[in-house]
């Protein structure tokens, strides 16, 4: 094969010009189709994996869910924000990248208008999507794949979407050396959600991660970042809203303001004693506005952990509202449930 | 992943609320004071409104570091953060040009106003009821970090003026280097309001005290701080007693009053940073 190479010459189109295929672009991808409430799928690990028994590097994992019906039913179809209600695990087999389901809205900060969704007209059909680049390139042995399972978190009437999931990378050429140690990505995820309305006597809610972002390896885990994202929806009567999710609203709109009395705020902590945000905060100035995201940058020790507290002042709270204009009751309504997604994306080495 | 240790640190602290102009509030200093051990880093200082959206030029803000000031009197936060959210200023962040580093103890302090905007040709636009939050970012540093003999602090100056007639020169107090070491200028960052229903193009013009253009010829505003930035950025020195002068050079438009079409508020920070003596508790 060596001879081949050098009687045909340097490549002039594949990167690495040796035309060893180094480096050359990979995409792999899958897709579940429909998953009913509550159902857990995993994807075909054929159509993840190349055909050759190669390494190869994985950069970044997109996950798109997609409404394949438009406009409303009587019965109440939903055409939700899906990316609050799709969770996801991935997995190498011998590594996890996550302990538990994450929702796949915050594996990666929002990058623009990466949602839309459809409440109850004849829009065109709602959609999400997420690009998580990997905080590190993810080595894959020869024969390795990245498994992925993916959750409908919804739990009330039927859904209507497809989730597709795709790798992008890099193939390695035979014969080449494998890196010393395997950066592992890793994701976190810590739900907040309250229940309550507003006006039903409850004025102040506080809630504490348990240990939702504890480093559970006996090596150090490095925290690339935090994200958040914020979802409020009516799960009240109204049958037209009952089985109705919105798409996360941008971290900038749970900030406090005339028309938002309730908005989340947060102290964080390290498991040290460290503190990182030393008093109950509003999210719009902890978290970036427009990305949901905060860029942590900080190594954590073996067993330690991030500890988040969050305070929800429900007094006289106006909750945000959800924009709905085609159903009933008009004017839009004011949302009674939020559910606060925290997310922690970050890294760990491991022998390959 | 070796090296030094250091933590983010996010410190906040509300000044309000404000309901007219003329007004000075406090930010809680407890609020700024670092509550782990060792010193820490300053990235940003950000401003937000508690309760309501943040007009950037209706508030300006005055910050120490103990008794080190980062500016000469209160600057205002358009001058002071460069805007990059197109609709609102939901959040305005001013980047340091350095880290600000903070020994252990030493207190921030930092004072919101509320000023004038324009000098009786036109109302102030209202305040209502609106606090302001200052959040400061940074990085908490190890107990046993070495405290450096001298520390980069930013400065920010500002000439601030509503253009009445047909031009305006800074005066050349406004944006000197009135201290007794270099002074390293990054950015002038810079917005306007008006109540103007029609207006004439403004043009810039810069020069240094010693003559040396930097801006030449008549510039227009919007060529020089974008409107989705405000921002113009360079690299230069200040040696003291040095300044910039601009000119603003507005001629009256063509229709409307003349009062009115006069009146407007612009202002333009001068961004840059010196080296001074690190400070101590109590100093």
């Amino acid at each position: 094969m060596d001879r081949v190479r050098n009687a045909l010459g340097p490549s002039p189109i594949l990167p690495g010009s040796r035309g060893d295929f180094s480096g050359a672009p990979l995409v792999l991808s899958d897709s579940i189709a429909n998953p009913s409430v509550g159902q857990i799928a995993m994807l075909n690990s054929g159509n993840l994996s190349p055909g050759n028994r190669t390494p190869y590097w994985i950069d970044e994992v997109r996950i798109a869910a997609v409404a394949y019906k438009a406009g409303a039913t009587a019965n109440g179809a939903v055409y939700l924000g899906q990316s609050a209600f799709v969770d996801v695990k991935f997995s190498t087999g011998r590594y996890d990248l996550m302990r538990d389901w994450v929702p796949m809205g915050v594996l990666a900060p929002r990058f623009g208008n990466d949602e839309s969704w459809d409440g109850y007209s004849t829009a065109p059909r709602p959609w999400a999507e997420v690009r998580w680049v990997l905080p590190k390139p993810l080595y894959m042995s020869p024969g390795e794949v990245l498994q992925c399972q993916v959750r409908n978190r919804w739990a009330s009437a039927q859904t209507y979407f497809n989730v597709y999931v795709t790798y992008v990378g890099r193939q390695i050429a035979q014969g080449e050396p494998p890196p010393a140690v395997r950066q592992v990505p890793y994701a976190a995820t810590w739900n907040y959600l309250t229940a309550s309305k507003p006006n039903q006597g409850d004025y102040v809610r506080y809630a504490a991660s348990n240990d939702q972002f504890v480093n559970p390896f006996s090596t150090p885990l490095w925290i690339q970042r935090f994200t958040m994202r914020g979802i409020a929806y009516d799960s009240g009567a109204a049958v037209n809203a009952a089985t109705r999710g919105f798409p996360f609203q941008s971290v900038a709109g749970l900030g406090p303001s005339p028309t938002n009395t309730f908005y989340p705020q947060v102290r964080i902590a390290d498991s040290l004693g460290y503190s990182i945000v030393p008093e109950y905060t509003p999210v719009n100035d902890v978290f970036d506005g427009v990305r949901g995201a905060w860029t942590f940058g900080r190594g954590l020790g073996p067993r330690e952990q991030i500890n988040f507290q969050v305070l929800g002042n429900l007094a006289d709270a106006v909750g945000p509202v959800y924009p709905d204009t085609t159903s009933t009751p008009n004017p839009p309504n004011v949302a009674t449930t939020f559910n606060y997604q925290f997310g922690l994306i970050g890294y760990r080495e491991e022998a390959v | 992943m070796s090296g030094k240790f250091w933590s983010p640190l996010l410190l906040s602290g509300v000044a309000g609320p404000f309901t007219t102009q003329g007004m000075s509030l406090t930010v809680n200093p407890r609020s700024l004071l670092n509550p782990n051990r060792g010193p820490m880093l300053i990235d940003q200082f950000r401003f937000s409104g508690d309760g309501g959206a943040l007009n950037t030029n209706q508030f300006a803000v005055e910050i120490r570091l103990g008794a080190v000031p980062l500016m000469p009197r209160p600057v205002t936060l358009s001058a002071l953060c460069p805007r990059y959210l197109a609709a609102s200023e939901a959040l305005a962040v001013w980047h340091l040009p350095k880290p600000l580093f903070v020994p252990p103890g030493v207190q921030l302090t930092a004072k919101l106003t509320t000023p004038r905007l324009y000098n009786g040709l036109s109302s102030d636009p209202a305040i209502s009821n609106v606090s302001v939050r200052m959040t400061v970012a940074g990085r908490s540093l190890a107990e046993d970090e070495a405290i450096p003999k001298s520390i980069a602090v930013p400065w920010v100056t500002e000439t601030r003026t509503q253009v009445t007639g047909t031009k305006f020169v800074s005066p050349g107090v406004d944006l000197i280097n009135a201290h007794d070491v270099p002074l390293y200028v990054s950015q002038f960052v810079s917005a306007r309001d008006t109540v103007l229903t029609t207006r004439s193009e403004m043009t810039v013009e810069m020069t240094a005290s010693d003559g040396s253009p930097i801006v030449r010829g008549q510039t227009p505003y919007q060529l020089l701080f974008p409107t989705d930035r405000g921002l113009l950025e360079m690299s230069a020195v200040l040696q003291p007693g040095q300044f910039i002068n601009v000119i603003l050079d507005h001629p009256v438009g063509s229709s409307g009053t003349a009062g009115q079409l006069d009146c407007q508020f612009t202002t333009i920070g001068m961004h840059g940073y010196r080296m001074v003596p690190t400070p101590t508790i109590g100093g």
